[in-house]
């Protein structure tokens, strides 16, 4: 059994929980749905060969963000069956926000990320630990805040990339929580975007050769950063990765724009 | 919250706008994960709609006349060794409210012959 099909059977087991003692065509009708649905992405994933953790990341997303309105669903049927009026529910406004909750998390640590870079100095005093510090932090803040405009404008799979890195800096700060939840919290919503956008093959995105120099530009210049600190200072080693993963990132997008041209 | 008559939710027009798409390529009908994708593929870098708002969308633009529905043959499910589809085809009601309601907030969709006449 794959981790796709796992995924699957979590998501059949949800939707006979919350098909439970409703009335018998509803529950049926759903759950024949959602296994033509479940059988349906398997089958895309495999026919883009799509490994098969992505596509059960993908489908366990798509059952967890559906939860609230598979609950408010199963409300209606009962309502419906006991004779209730039905209301329509939903607001608009809402569901964008349910829909990009991340993505305003990940502007929030974006922006956080580049305040906080220019304050380092401001505030501890001006020096190369602090300037190249400060320089590092905010130059992550901007990689967040640019992968949101890449993955909304070129290319999904980088944008998310360029987001999960960017946001590695808020999780040193081990004694503030909140910045390293909501850095992990970013991390790992855009993996898993990332997972999706790769099950459903979209690592074709096309992507303009600018976006190539872009992220060029930005892997040289958090590198020229990091470099010397990384070899002057202990504490920057936590800045270490960060290298790497932005070349992951420069290689997955130079690899799109190949296959886009 | 109520909605007043003739009005859409996104989803909604997501999906009437997709199965447009969908029927110009040469499928009048469609299955939910088709339709998942397709919305994923044409309206911007946006995650497969979830399966709780999916269906419960569905099953509203259906009963709004906007929508209809019907299971697939079996024999052709059973020939192809996989699960019945629930196939759907947006009416000419789900059309026209769907041009309505591009008309009144002046958005076109980025998918060819939507434009309304």
């Amino acid at each position: 059994m794959s981790p796709a099909d796992r995924a699957a059977a979590v998501v059949s087991w949800w939707v006979a929980t919350y098909s439970r003692h409703l009335p018998t065509e509803a529950a049926e009708r759903r759950q024949a749905e959602l296994a033509s649905d479940l059988w349906e992405q398997r089958a895309y994933g495999r026919l883009v060969r799509a490994p098969a953790p992505a596509v059960a990341l993908s489908i366990l997303r798509r059952m967890a963000a559906g939860m609230p309105a598979d609950l408010r669903w199963r409300q209606h049927q009962l309502a419906a069956t006991r004779g209730r009026p039905l209301v329509p529910g939903g607001r608009p406004v809402l569901r964008t926000l349910a829909r990009n909750w991340w993505l305003i998390l990940a502007a929030l640590v974006g922006l956080f990320e580049v305040a906080f870079g220019v304050a380092i100095p401001l505030h501890d005093g001006v020096n190369f630990d602090t300037i190249g510090g400060g320089a590092i932090v905010a130059t992550a803040g901007l990689l967040v805040l640019g992968g949101i405009a890449v993955r909304r404008r070129r290319s999904r799979i980088a944008g998310d990339l360029m987001i999960a890195v960017g946001a590695m800096p808020m999780m040193p700060w081990l004694w503030i929580i909140p910045l390293p939840v909501a850095g992990l919290t970013v991390i790992v919503a855009a993996t898993v975007d990332a997972a999706e956008a790769r099950s459903l093959g979209q690592r074709h995105t096309p992507t303009r050769p600018g976006d190539r120099v872009l992220l060029g530009v930005a892997a040289a210049l958090v590198a020229v950063l990091v470099a010397p600190l990384v070899a002057g200072a202990p504490f920057w080693s936590a800045f270490a990765v960060a290298p790497v993963l932005l070349g992951l990132v420069v290689y997955l997008g130079l690899r799109q724009g190949r296959r886009a041209t | 919250m109520r909605r007043k008559p003739g009005t859409l939710l996104p989803i909604e027009v997501d999906i009437l706008d997709a199965g447009l798409g969908l029927r110009r390529t040469g499928g009048a009908r469609f299955h939910g994960f088709q339709l998942a994708k397709q919305i994923a593929d044409h309206a911007g870098p946006r995650p497969l709609t979830s399966h709780g708002t999916l269906y419960k969308a569905l099953q509203r633009l259906e009963e709004a006349g906007l929508l209809t529905s019907q299971w697939e043959d079996p024999d052709i499910a059973a020939a192809d060794g996989r699960p019945r589809r629930r196939l759907y085809e947006v009416t000419g009601a789900g059309e026209r409210a769907l041009a309505a309601w591009q008309a009144r907030h002046g958005r076109m969709s980025g998918r060819p012959g939507l434009e309304p006449t």
